[in-house]
């Protein structure tokens, strides 16, 4: 049962009352550390950092429109071994996480392929409407003083537009999930003037007690804003991907559409670095498998007359497809991580969509919803390998 | 392999992608695996890949999953037969000449 109340914003700076509420889950000793993106020295970026000094907590930045790594890794580098701590910090000590919507969903399927322990994890949401690429924030610099006025004002009017010149990431354009799920506790800013208090929602009154806030009646605005957003998000997503739906289908000569959108993968396994379910230590790709003895590339080029290198790209798009579409929970750093500007994340989308819709998952929704490829019913695909299908 | 559950998919792409017209996974019957739920997990996997490959323009009708078990000889030279036929039909893979693969 979530409840909800509101946090002090004092002179209407917002970015303090954050800090503050950091701070104080630190001092109230409700978690040992926090995991929050703090501004890098020049203020035109934000790295993910484990704070456990409250003094450090001056920097940090959760409202920053940038995604330079999903912080779903950071939280499985930082607890996926936690049963063997050394005892130095409390063994049941939680460590607070805040995160942005798509970070979180991602964390949630690293638990489930066990690369995260999630019972170590404070989840903490941030409301966020979208990201920009590194590079374009950093081209707008000059706007940065006002940047946090237009983010702040784009939220509390739910527009699903970047308020700034610059559009924001493709994958965020298109992303219906603003608020993240099954969170213990969401930090609201869609609907909501900020500056004069930030409302928190946490499930269950004990957390919100702790924060010394009462609760207060459910925030209708914050509730109908979400919904009106979520709605323009959702056609504009389903657009998106029907048309790279039909990008993909095989053109007139029978080649599969995906061969011609992922002509220039160069196979440099970048989506899979900014990939946060993309987790294998023991990546096929990344072994010899695929380079072959030299004489192979001889023979293929000379079975179809020539062989475009260093090959194998769809081969591993595909692996890729069955590793992670049932996961992907579109953050879209796989397409600014890309070299070659493909829309990875758009592709990928449109493949999960089908993989998700087959098995009924919707991903980072469930923490005890299992993974598709884990389970299964007796009595599912009954008709496939039977004689007639 | 000792399994269809111990199928990794990605001996079907490579395959498919390679040029190959079709691919058999063969398999024991629901309810007979050895280690009780192999091929329940197969059939999943095959399903999901059919959408795959479905979803991003591959022919699904060049994957077949069929329960034959080791002592079905007969079985098994029908079906493969049967394939033979269907896959003739509907003829060579076009990706057999694709330059990125």
């Amino acid at each position: 049962m979530s409840v909800f109340g509101k946090w002090p914003v004092k002179n209407g700076d917002v970015l303090e009352a954050v800090r503050r509420l950091l701070i104080h889950l630190l001092e109230v000793e409700l978690v040992v550390a926090v995991l929050v993106p703090v501004e890098t020295k020049n203020g035109r970026s934000v790295m993910p950092t484990l704070i456990r000094d409250p003094d450090q907590i001056a920097r940090a930045n959760p409202l920053l429109p940038v995604l330079p790594i999903n912080g779903a890794r950071m939280a499985s580098l930082i607890t996926r071994y936690r049963s063997v701590s050394n005892g130095k910090y409390p063994a049941n000590g939680r460590i607070a996480v805040v995160m942005r919507p798509c970070e979180l969903r991602a964390t949630v399927e690293l638990a489930k392929l066990r690369q995260v322990d999630y019972a170590s994890l404070l989840t903490v949401g941030v409301d966020c409407l979208g990201t920009y690429e590194i590079t374009d924030w950093q081209a707008m610099e000059s706007e940065s003083a006002e940047y946090f006025d237009s983010i702040l004002d784009a939220m509390n009017r739910a527009d699903p537009e970047s308020p700034l010149d610059r559009p924001y990431r493709q994958a965020c354009k298109i992303c219906a999930t603003p608020v993240a799920w099954n969170v213990d506790m969401n930090l609201h800013f869609i609907g909501v003037n900020g500056r004069e208090g930030i409302l928190v929602e946490t499930t269950g009154e004990s957390l919100l007690t702790s924060l010394g806030l009462t609760t207060v009646a459910d925030p209708l605005t914050h509730q109908e804003a979400v919904r009106d957003v979520v709605e323009v998000r959702q056609n504009r997503r389903h657009s998106a991907l029907d048309i790279a739906s039909a990008r993909l289908q095989a053109g007139t000569d029978g080649m599969p559409g995906l061969t011609k959108i992922f002509e220039n993968c160069q196979r440099c396994l970048n989506c899979t670095v900014a990939c946060p379910i993309c987790y294998c230590k023991t990546c096929l790709f990344r072994t010899e498998t695929f380079n072959h003895r030299p004489e192979h590339y001889l023979e293929w080029a000379d079975r179809k007359g020539a062989a475009r290198l260093p090959g194998d790209a769809i081969t591993f798009q595909l692996t890729r497809f069955i590793h992670i579409s049932a996961s992907c929970i579109g953050c879209g750093l796989c397409t600014s991580a890309c070299p070659a500007s493909i829309p990875v994340d758009t592709i990928f989308q449109a493949v999960g969509r089908q993989t998700q819709a087959l098995f009924d998952y919707i991903p980072g929704r469930d923490l005890e919803e299992p993974l598709p490829a884990t389970t299964y019913r007796e009595e599912e695909f009954a008709n496939l390998g039977e004689t007639v299908e | 392999m000792m399994c269809t559950g111990a199928i990794d998919p990605v001996y079907v792409i490579k395959a498919l992608v390679g040029g190959a017209d079709a691919v058999l996974i063969a398999g024991c019957h629901p309810g007979d695996c050895h280690y009780s739920e192999g091929n329940y997990k197969a059939r999943r996997h095959v399903a999901q890949l059919k959408s795959i490959l479905e979803e991003t323009g591959f022919d699904p009708e060049r994957i077949w999953l069929r329960w034959i078990s080791a002592s079905e000889g007969k079985l098994f030279a029908e079906t493969i037969a049967e394939m033979t036929q269907a896959i003739r039909a509907i003829g060579p893979t076009p990706v057999r000449q694709a330059l990125v693969v």
